[in-house]
């Protein structure tokens, strides 16, 4: 036992209270740790705030109260946890998920003063070679030239902020549903795109010209705007970049818009059912509604919502399909709804 | 915090397809305003960020059929840690007055974010990850609650092979951390 530790038994007791707790002392030193508390009010006091609830994640990721404070995290993580710490986030997309949510890089610098002791203050301080292995990255990492000791090269950090819903493995099968349906939000956020309508007013014929199109309101805010599918439209910006999980369906705008174009996911119905497309505003009400046949819609389709006057403006919509159809006698209806904002930028 | 689907079959309610970012942090923050105590208040803005965490978290995992109830509950559980979370700092980084002037580095001790304990087994499990898949097996296990009789009785060994396992993956990680400096790794020091 070293001297600081036969003077001080509470300081060495208390340093090692988190490891005891989790298991990570040698069998000697939990008895040496369990003789104390045994004596020790004080620190038996300290040791009951060690104890918790089992964590669902038993450490299998980066804890949520260091991601909650990531900004602090970034510039105090040191030594093998900041290795460790980057090295999850390369591998974890679930991590970076949840950096991305919270409006953060999903990803940790390499500084140099901050790594591990043995790189750090290695003369070549700096990042090591590709093609050299460091000493705690396992063979396999070595040998694809990568290592969490250092930063890998990777276009991740220039890609744009959306944050996404990636598959997690063994996911029940109502999981997997869930997942579609959210991915059908994401992909209806992600193709909700702004144009220029650069096209003459008055009624368009042709392909993609509205079956049938009527305004539930001639006047007032939406007045004039019509529903109807179309080809993919000429021009376009790229998709809204998502600042967080609920902002998904937020698009960005400048004043308000003459045309809006919007991928969505066909009902599940036959071909040939009629299907009943509404455009509603914030309180409910029906701005708009058209009709046309399942095998309109396709994947190549675009709605678009557009109107000779630039009447929408920004504010809270919600898109609303319904169809129904019968199979063995049995009538069966099928319904969606997509949310979205648009929202001054 | 809101449906946005048909309902699901009958009888059973209908998980929650799509959260409303802004609601939910909203909501998460007044929980924690009352789960709080006052002087830690100034903890709110940090915690509501965790308490989000945690939601992302558990829908991940499972289905969701009341977000606001869950919120509830994950925000008084991540009160509570958060008062745990200063007496394991305290215990950790301020035991004395003379250890604390042996520290390499005393003064970046201070404001550590994060929990320590749930950082201490993240490291453990990670470092594990790419060094000793058993024992990542067994530290995930021990973690997860159960103690080292049950993990020995649902791996089918005996409680002194998996005990003599452990105390091996303990010595690779005490080896890499020999160097590492801060009150997180400090117990893999040799006495």
């Amino acid at each position: 036992m070293g001297t600081l530790d036969t003077q001080d038994p509470h300081g060495w007791t208390r340093r090692r209270l988190g490891a005891w707790r989790s298991g990570l002392l040698e069998a000697h030193e939990s008895e040496r740790v369990e003789a104390h508390l045994a004596d020790c009010a004080d620190c038996r006091a300290l040791a009951g705030a060690f104890a918790a609830e089992p964590d669902a994640d038993a450490g299998e990721h980066v804890a949520a109260s260091l991601i909650a404070e990531w900004p602090r995290a970034r510039e105090t993580l040191r030594g093998l946890e900041r290795a460790l710490v980057r090295r999850h986030l390369e591998r974890c997309a679930a991590c970076r998920q949840d950096l991305e949510s919270l409006g953060h890089e999903p990803r940790l610098e390499y500084v140099p003063a901050l790594e591990p002791a043995r790189i750090g203050e290695s003369p070549a301080a700096g990042p090591a070679p590709a093609d050299t292995p460091s000493p705690l990255a396992t063979p396999g990492e070595a040998g694809m030239g990568g290592s969490f000791l250092r930063p890998r090269r990777t276009v991740r950090a220039e890609v744009a902020r959306v944050v996404r819903f990636e598959p997690a493995a063994g996911r029940p099968a109502w999981r997997d549903r869930a997942l579609i349906a959210w991915a059908s939000v994401a992909s209806a956020a992600a193709v909700l795109l702004l144009f220029v309508d650069l096209r003459p007013s008055g009624p368009v014929l042709g392909p993609g010209a509205p079956i049938w199109s009527t305004g539930t309101s001639a006047s007032g805010e939406g007045s004039g705007l019509s529903l109807r599918l179309a080809p993919q439209p000429r021009s376009l910006k790229g998709p809204a970049k998502g600042e967080g999980l609920g902002r998904l369906n937020v698009i960005p705008v400048m004043g308000p818009l003459s045309t809006l174009a919007l991928g969505i996911k066909p009902l599940d119905v036959p071909d040939t059912s009629l299907v009943t497309l509404s455009l509603l505003d914030a309180r409910g009400d029906t701005l708009y509604a058209m009709r046309y046949r399942q095998w309109e819609l396709r994947p190549n389709r675009l709605l678009l919502i557009d109107g000779e006057d630039a009447t929408l403006s920004p504010g809270q919509y919600a898109l609303v399909l319904a169809s129904g159809f019968a199979r063995a006698g049995e009538a069966i209806a099928r319904s969606s709804r997509y949310r979205f904002e648009l929202r001054e930028k | 915090m809101h449906e946005d689907r048909g309902r699901g079959p009958a009888g059973v309610p209908p998980a929650e397809q799509e959260i409303h970012w802004d609601r939910a942090r909203a909501f998460a923050r007044q929980r924690l305003s009352f789960e709080l105590p006052g002087p830690a208040h100034g903890l709110l803005d940090d915690l509501t960020q965790e308490c989000l965490v945690r939601l992302l978290r558990v829908v991940r995992r499972e289905r969701v059929v009341n977000v606001e109830a869950l919120l509830t509950v994950l925000a008084r559980r991540t009160a509570v840690d958060a008062l745990r979370r200063r007496s394991r700092w305290r215990a950790l980084v301020t035991s004395d007055e003379a250890a604390i002037a042996l520290a390499a580095d005393p003064e970046a001790r201070v404001g550590e974010p994060g929990d320590p304990l749930e950082r201490l087994r993240f490291v453990v499990v990670e470092y594990f990850v790419a060094h000793d898949a058993r024992c990542r097996e067994l530290a995930v296990a021990y973690f997860s609650g159960r103690d080292w009789k049950a993990v020995a009785d649902s791996s089918g060994r005996s409680h002194d092979l998996i005990r003599k396992q452990w105390s091996r993956c303990l010595e690779l990680l005490r080896a890499a951390a020999r160097d590492e400096r801060g009150p997180l790794l400090e117990w893999t020091r040799n006495e």
